[in-house]
């Protein structure tokens, strides 16, 4: 430690730090420009200027490394003469209103001089314009503003080792700019947004849109974290994959989800629809890549790590065994609970296990993910379906209802009673079984073509049934993703969109045929649930079939019971405030009170209310845990046409093959291809490492 | 220091050619320190007003203030150099740099704003061949009568003088040759 004084107070210092950041720390503040606590100071603005030991010729603070039993005047006559003419002097050719500037309240330099209470009115005044350039994704460059303090350029230059910005001389002036007036992809910016954070004034700029979408600014610049609905901290993670460390990467994903692999496949992967890369050209394949981490992780280090918190004399039970009341059960034993999973089916898993098919969730893989819950002090019944779930407060201590919505709907058709007419549920539960199908005979029709839909029909082409699949949407309205109707196509599901369904047809007991006839256009009232068609004359036709499957929603199945023992709306949903029923100690969560949503969704309901039932129990509600050190390097360095690398897309098999059996049927990436992926990223997350400049009123004492 | 600046002829004016070694400096090309490249800026600005005649009487004491400051805190040695320079020439040249400040003239008769044109009475024929030439319409007179140039309308561009043939118009700095006020019928 060295000791010397700053105006007057005693100041401790690390050795060769620099005077300005000595009195930085103790609380005193000097004005400072061109220096940025994480970039090289090079006393350009003299903005920090000070007098030494009683001396008459000022120094820059920033430049002036500490010595033992220093004296430092930032007051002195001669310092304030000299910060005050270069603050002058810098505003004499800087725009003269800041009212329309995008930085405006944010700004160093606008902080500085309102503190100083200078202006450039004394100087000749002169406006240097650069137009506004807000042609690059991402960034926008309004160097008008520039104040040519070169911090951009020694973050793009130093920190990143990308080298794109440069001192540039044009008819205006000097300023920060890209060299020969390439754009940015062109220059070989890797749009890492360094230049953005660490600009003082509104010249580099996050481009219009990009902020202010999320809560917080971190979650504006990192939006795939942000619109993860667990949050997984996904820059991370593709970095851990990219530097050739998949079990690293899966233990990140580890930190907030207890079903990586399954997510790796079937993830809705709404982080992709924030992803950055989009502005660029395509977002990310951080789905991909999670799949990649967990089947390519051969160490499993993430389970030697993590928190189990001393047993505690609670019992929870937790009813049904889906995503949500899995990870509910995993974290409320984590915290030390006494835990018991209640199922209704046979396996444990709801959809993971009985609904998602073969050829896009391998059951083993979902399986190993069970077991670890099991495995780490869970207790489960299979077969036990919960008719009242207060009864249970007798033997918990909390009682949790993830039911999902786990009962398929059939629509009021004339012969929907029919033996030969089921739900996607029961058929999808029974194709996943292996059971046997041939009640629903050769030719099908399902009704209802979103993502279960779809999961039914190609289920069957792969039991060699012929499948017909019928919906009231028109065919550019389909509900179920584009992929799933290219590929379901690809091996033989007839589409029939656009029809509305008249009668389910049958002789002697037996489907023969669904009527329908063509609708030209349909509107569906949320609030009323009633649907309104203008139909086509004459199109009334019979769809030949053996069975009919309905995939037109699912319900809880809660109101069926006599008495569940919780208040219920009309619809069959637990009445809620938060994640608390009406009874005191039960609590519901999961597709069971959203209502049929994602895995990922409610997953995330999982540790939400499992930090609720935590706190009702005692504890403090803490889940969170760190399974695997961070070190990013910040130095990113230059990749040839950066901005252009394409998105791998997984290889999907042959439709020939694939329908051959219910494998998956995408390959998972291979090394190669899971390294060029993962090279796209921008790593967004890399700029918080930047320490935030404080401005002048956030320092203690009297600078005011 | 650049000593040139301080070894200038009779032909040379002061101002003029500070602007001109300002303008040409490196400062202006870099951008790295304020002082060194607002301080070039100010410069540049501020004597490019005095040649123009549009000087402020503040200008020598904020020149030499700022000059001073590149003089000690200019982040290399350039800025401290074009400082130390101009306050060379500044003490060197003062009554010219004074002169124009004033706005009286500019003795080398180099700064266009202050330089006059004017044609002789004894050498002027008559012929009109300087009025065709005039964009602003500042030359008074008709056939055989001397010509005259209005200083008011006169925008010193200079084209007159080369369409004269008699050589009688010429540039006058600070001292002025006598005209007549009016054209008047040519002697010759
Ligand atoms: C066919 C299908 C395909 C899907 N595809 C995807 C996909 O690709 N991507 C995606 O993200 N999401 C998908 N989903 C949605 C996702 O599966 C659900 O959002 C998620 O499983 C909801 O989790 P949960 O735990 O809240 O409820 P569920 O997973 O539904 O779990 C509820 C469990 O409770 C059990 N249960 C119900 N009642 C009782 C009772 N009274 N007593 C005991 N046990 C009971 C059920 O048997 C079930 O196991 C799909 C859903 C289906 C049905
Ligand atoms: S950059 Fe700062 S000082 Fe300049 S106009 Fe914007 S807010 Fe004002
Ligand atoms: S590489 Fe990063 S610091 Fe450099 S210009 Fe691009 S976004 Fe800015
Ligand atoms: S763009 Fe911003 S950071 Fe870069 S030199 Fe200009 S003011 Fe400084
Ligand atoms: S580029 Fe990378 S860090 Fe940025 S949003 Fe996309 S995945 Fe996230
Ligand atoms: S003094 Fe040096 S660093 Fe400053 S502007 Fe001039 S040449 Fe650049
Ligand atoms: S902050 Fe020290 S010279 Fe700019």
């Amino acid at each position: 430690m060295v000791k010397l004084t700053i105006d007057g107070q005693a100041v401790e210092a690390r050795e060769g730090q620099s005077v300005l950041h000595a009195a930085l720390d103790g609380g005193i503040y000097i004005p400072h420009l061109c220096d940025h606590p994480d970039l090289e100071a090079k006393g350009g603005c003299r903005l920090c200027s000070v007098t030494v030991n009683g001396g008459q010729i000022p120094v820059p603070a920033c430049t002036t490394i500490v010595e033992e039993g220093m004296v430092v005047d930032s007051r002195s006559e001669s310092a304030e003469a000299v910060r005050r003419t270069s603050m002058e002097l810098m505003l004499a050719t800087h725009p003269a209103d800041c009212t329309g500037c995008p930085k405006y309240g944010k700004c160093e330099l606008q902080s500085i001089y309102q503190y100083m209470g200078v202006n450039g009115q004394d100087w000749r005044q002169k406006s240097r314009p650069v137009p506004t350039d807000e042609k690059n994704p991402l960034i926008s460059h309004l160097f008008t503003r520039c104040i040519r303090c070169g911090r951009c350029i020694r973050a793009c230059q130093d920190k990143r080792g990308v080298k794109v910005l440069e001192y540039i001389r044009d008819s205006s002036g000097v300023h920060a700019g890209v060299p020969e007036g390439k754009s940015l992809a062109d220059a070989g910016c890797r749009f890492c947004g360094a230049c953005i954070e660490v600009c003082p004034t509104g010249s580099i700029m996050d481009a219009v849109g990009i902020m202010g979408k999320h809560q917080s600014y971190a979650d504006d610049v990192v939006p795939c974290r942000a619109e993860c609905p667990a949050h997984i901290d996904i820059p991370a993670y593709i970095r851990a994959v990219r530097e050739g460390r998949p079990g690293d990467a899966h233990a990140i994903i580890r930190e907030k989800v207890p079903f990586p692999l399954v997510l790796g496949h079937i993830c809705n992967h709404l982080c992709e629809t924030g992803c950055k890369r989009t502005e660029l050209n395509d977002p990310m394949g951080i789905r991909n890549l999670k799949r990649f981490a967990v089947e390519h992780d051969t160490e499993q280090a993430w389970k030697s790590k993590g928190f189990q918190k001393p047993r505690t004399d609670k019992r929870v039970a937790v009813i049904g065994s889906g995503p949500c009341g899995l990870t509910a059960a995993y974290y409320l034993n984590k915290l030390g609970h006494d835990v018991t999973v209640l199922e209704k089916r046979p396996q444990l898993g709801g959809p993971m296990t009985s609904g998602i098919p073969g050829y896009r969730l391998p059951l083993e893989g979902v399986m190993e993910e069970i077991r670890y819950i099991i495995d780490s002090g869970v207790k489960y019944e299979v077969n036990r379906e919960v008719d009242n779930a207060a009864a249970l407060r007798a033997d918990y201590d909390a009682v949790l209802v993830a039911v999902g919505v786990s009962k398929g709907r059939k629509l009021p058709l004339p012969g929907a009673e029919l033996p030969q007419v089921h739900t996607a549920m029961d058929v999808l539960a029974d194709s996943r079984a292996e059971a046997d199908l041939s009640c629903l005979g050769q030719t099908v029709c399902v009704i209802g073509a979103g993502s279960v839909g779809y999961d039914v029909a190609r289920s069957l082409v792969r039991s060699g049934m012929t499948v017909n699949l019928a919906c009231i949407e028109q065919a550019d309205k389909i509900l179920a993703d584009k992929d799933d109707q290219e590929e379901g196509a690809q091996e033989g599901v007839n589409l029939f969109p656009g029809r509305s369904f008249e009668e389910i047809e049958a002789a002697d007991g037996k489907v023969t045929g669904l009527r329908v006839h063509t609708v030209l256009s349909s509107t569906y009232d949320r609030a009323t649930g009633k649907v309104t068609e203008v139909a086509e004359e004459g199109s009334q036709m019979v769809i030949p079939c053996d069975s009919v499957v309905f995939a037109t929603g699912q319900h809880t199945g809660l109101q069926d019971y006599a008495d569940f023992g919780i208040e219920l709306n009309s619809r069959g949903y637990p009445v809620m405030d938060g994640f608390k029923t009406s009874e005191d100690g039960i609590f519901a969560a999961g597709d069971a009170i959203t209502g049929i949503s994602f895995v990922i969704k409610a997953i995330q309901q999982g540790r939400e209310v499992t930090a609720e039932i935590d706190r009702y129990l005692g504890g403090d509600g803490q889940i969170d845990e760190a399974l695997v050190e961070r070190a990013a390097n910040p130095y990113i360095g230059q990749a040839e046409g950066f901005a252009a690398l394409p998105r791998v897309e997984q290889e999907l098999r042959d439709a020939s093959e694939r329908t051959a059996d219910n494998m998956d049927v995408y390959h998972t990436y291979t090394c190669e291809q899971a390294q060029c992926e993962s090279s796209r990223c921008l790593q967004c997350d890399l700029r918080l490492q930047f320490q935030r400049v404080k401005l002048w009123n956030e320092y203690g004492g009297d600078n005011g | 220091m650049n000593d040139k600046l301080l070894k200038l002829s009779e032909t040379q004016c002061p101002v003029d050619e500070l602007l001109r070694y300002v303008r040409s400096h490196r400062c202006l090309d870099c951008g790295k320190c304020v002082f060194g490249y607002e301080g070039a800026a100010q410069l540049e600005l501020t004597l490019t007003d005095i040649t123009m005649k549009k000087s402020r009487s503040t200008d020598l004491a904020q020149l030499t203030k700022v000059c001073r400051y590149m003089r000690e805190q200019s982040l290399c040695d350039d800025g401290v150099e074009l400082g130390d320079t101009a306050l060379a020439v500044f003490e060197q040249y003062g009554d010219e740099f004074a002169a124009h400040v004033a706005k009286k003239g500019c003795k080398a008769g180099v700064c266009k704003s202050f330089v006059t044109y004017h044609i002789l009475a004894d050498r002027c024929v008559g012929c009109g061949d300087c009025v065709d030439e005039c964009e602003d319409d500042a030359i008074l007179g008709k056939k055989k009568f001397i010509h005259v140039i209005d200083q008011d309308e006169c925008t010193q561009c200079g084209k007159c003088l080369s369409a004269c043939e008699e050589d009688a118009i010429v540039k006058a700095g600070a001292v002025k040759p006598r005209c007549p006020a009016k054209p008047i019928p040519c002697k010759r």
